[in-house]
């Protein structure tokens, strides 16, 4: 078959397929259906693409993904499994080597879809001669009408037995629409379209390689090219630093000014953070204690948010400092030697944002932001790493961020595999009895949380109703409403589970079906 | 020709044969005269609130031209890109009256979707002379 007939057919059929499994279904084993099919169409369609690692090391990550959503059937793992897909299209269907550039492809795929769509479908010429003469049959039509459909309502008007024939006819073509929209709903069509646009998006190499041949001219390693003055007047960034500097930057000393600029920077910058990293050292590292009455999440909160924002800003000065020829500058020993210390310096002040974190876990238990920020420090960890790289091995900013791309890639498979909401309920309940517990926090978990939540209630809302005594000394005003709240979610979940077919089925959701039924909540007849 | 001439063809078509579409709608629903009222009530009163979405028509036709792409191709890109303008647009007056960007529960709101996208059709395929006279012209 023609290579081009068989993309249409591949993106139509993928479209009905995306439409017959996901239609008021969540995404679970049917993404294993549609997933499949995609697969085997995009290494239909560009077979070289198997021969790339990349392209392999991506697809053992997205399957990696899509065994996650059928068994965790979280929404990290969902965003995981798109994000791995629409990368392995990228790199399949361009020659790639960042994560960023794949994407900005994949971009363009969408944007260009219909045009992709449209243009391997061979047009007969002698159709568009038939068309010529429909076309004019129309244009000669639209006045006739107009004047038919006047006189029409002007007789049906004036004749009342007309008007009851052309009644009668109105009714049958208002039933004969309402039949025909009960069975294509809008909304349905409207699915079709977006799997039309999915599959197109993900099945069709878009003509516009603008980002492929971007990335081609760029490498890994910093080169030496000289750049005269006028060009370098050209970019607003000199400019900016010329009014900053003056004459510094530009006369014939201008390289050992901007290197003495910034060892003079590194120095005091280094000092600053050097204070700030003993006096961490010593509060936190040593001599940690919880404070009565100051509470922890606002020593977290407000020390996190700000020391987040100076380690990247951190990277941003170290790029700005080497991001030309002070790479190559003979007397830029002791810049590097500050920029070492400085990277150290912020390791540093990540393990204390690390410790912060720790200590407030410890306190209050697992939520998300808190597990976000461990996240977080790890890129930062891999940033400043990959920042000495740079500046030791003169790499260039596209190395940078495309190493950063793929760490950060690792780490969202990584993530993937486990069930946060499950861990998080986990330890939380674990630690029931030293852990200041938010029962409302552990009550908006996801359903896999739902049995171990039950198993705690009873316990949960006792001490609940215990504190709440104590702490204002008055009766309890609700006693059970953690109970009715978990009865709501488990109602809901019976309910929602009842709507869905088998082609939602994962893992977690089969876990607590099982869970409840056990429990009776759910009868075996009703759920299968 | 120029793109602006041709993405006044195009905006012109898209009202009458919205307006046209609409009004078979409540022909059949309601009586005939309040049918023929509201198509040229549609007419009217969406010359008046569309022409701004003539700022962003014009430049669609202008860059569908530079595509790298056959003519017709760039017309499917142009339908596409026009569809996604319109659908902007739905979603932020949804917005504003429901606060919810789509409202897929509403029936209305799936035929005005799916009605524009043919309307679209229909118009750009109509204008597809001048649109390849000007894809064509140096």
């Amino acid at each position: 078959m023609n290579k081009d007939l068989v993309k249409v057919v591949l993106v139509t059929a993928g479209a009905v397929l995306f439409n017959l499994v996901f239609w008021n279904e969540k995404l679970a084993i049917n993404t294993v259906l549609f997933d499949a099919f995609l697969l085997s169409a995009l290494f239909c369609l560009y077979p070289q693409a198997r021969q790339h690692a990349t392209v392999n090391w991506l697809l053992l990550g997205h399957l990696v993904c899509l065994a996650m959503v059928v068994v965790h059937n979280t929404e990290l793992s969902k965003i995981a499994f798109v994000t791995t897909l629409l990368l392995l299209a990228g790199f399949a269907e361009y020659a790639h080597r960042s994560v960023w550039f794949a994407g900005g492809s994949m971009l363009m795929n969408v944007i260009m879809v219909a045009a992709s769509f449209v243009e391997p479908i061979r047009f007969n010429r002698n159709r568009t001669i038939k068309r010529a003469g429909i076309s004019r049959v129309i244009r000669f039509a639209v006045f006739p009408i107009i004047l038919l459909v006047v006189f029409f309502f002007i007789y049906q008007g004036a004749n009342t037995v007309f008007s009851e024939i052309a009644g009668q006819i109105g009714i049958q073509l208002e039933l004969f629409f309402s039949h025909f929209f009960d069975f294509f709903s809008w909304q349905r069509i409207l699915f079709l379209l977006l799997g039309l646009l999915i599959t197109g998006s993900i099945l069709l190499k878009s003509k516009l390689d603008f980002f492929s041949t971007r990335e081609a001219r760029l490498h890994d390693g910093l080169q030496r090219f000289r750049k005269t003055l006028r060009q370098k007047r050209e970019g607003a960034f000199f400019q900016f630093v010329e009014v900053v500097m003056g004459k510094m930057a530009s006369g014939m000393m201008a390289l050992k000014n901007e290197n003495t600029t910034g060892i003079i920077s590194l120095v005091l910058l280094n000092v600053l953070l050097l204070v700030v990293n003993v006096i961490d050292v010593n509060f936190l590292w040593i001599h940690f204690q919880y404070k009565e009455g100051e509470p922890v999440y606002k020593m977290v909160h407000e020390g996190t948010e700000l020391l987040i924002v100076s380690i990247v800003l951190a990277m941003a000065i170290l790029l700005f400092f080497f991001k030309g020829n002070l790479n190559f500058y003979k007397r830029n020993k002791w810049l590097k030697y500050g920029a070492y210390a400085w990277i150290i310096q912020n390791a540093m002040l990540v393990s204390s944002v690390l410790l912060r974190d720790y200590y407030y876990i410890l306190k209050h238990g697992l939520a998300y932001k808190r597990i976000g920020v461990l996240f977080f420090l790890l890129m930062v960890l891999v940033g400043l790493v990959t920042v000495f790289l740079k500046i030791w091995n003169r790499k260039t900013n596209y190395f940078l961020f495309r190493v950063n791309a793929w760490a950060g890639i690792v780490v969202l498979v990584l993530a993937t595999t486990i069930h946060w909401d499950e861990m998080i309920a986990g330890y939380n309940l674990k630690r029931k009895n030293t852990v200041d517990l938010d029962v409302s926090f552990l009550l908006s978990l996801s359903d896999k949380a739902l049995p171990l939540l039950d198993t705690n209630i009873v316990a949960l809302q006792k001490r609940q109703n215990d504190l709440h005594a104590v702490a204002t000394d008055r009766a309890v005003v609700c006693d059970t409403c953690y109970i009715e709240q978990l009865k709501q979610r488990e109602m809901a979940f019976a309910q929602k589970q009842q709507q869905l077919s088998w082609l939602s089925w994962n893992y977690a959701d089969a876990y607590t079906k099982k869970y409840f039924q056990r429990k009776g909540l759910i009868s075996v007849n009703k759920s299968e | 020709m120029t793109s602006i001439s041709v993405a006044v063809k195009i905006w012109v078509k898209t009202l009458f044969i919205g307006a046209l579409i609409f009004g078979i709608g409540i022909l059949i629903n309601a009586d005939g005269f309040w049918g023929l009222l509201a198509g040229v009530m549609i007419f009217v009163i969406g010359f008046i609130v569309t022409v701004p979405l003539l700022m962003f028509i014009s430049p669609l036709v202008k860059l569908s031209a530079r595509l790298p792409y056959g003519n017709r191709s760039r017309m499917g890109w142009l339908i596409f890109c026009l569809f996604v303008m319109y659908f902007l647009v739905y979603m932020l007056l949804s917005f504003i009256l429901s606060y919810r960007f789509i409202n897929f529960d509403s029936d209305e709101y799936g035929r005005l979707i799916l009605a524009t996208f043919v309307d679209l059709l229909i118009a750009v395929v109509t204008t597809h002379r001048s649109l390849f006279k000007f894809y064509e012209q140096p």
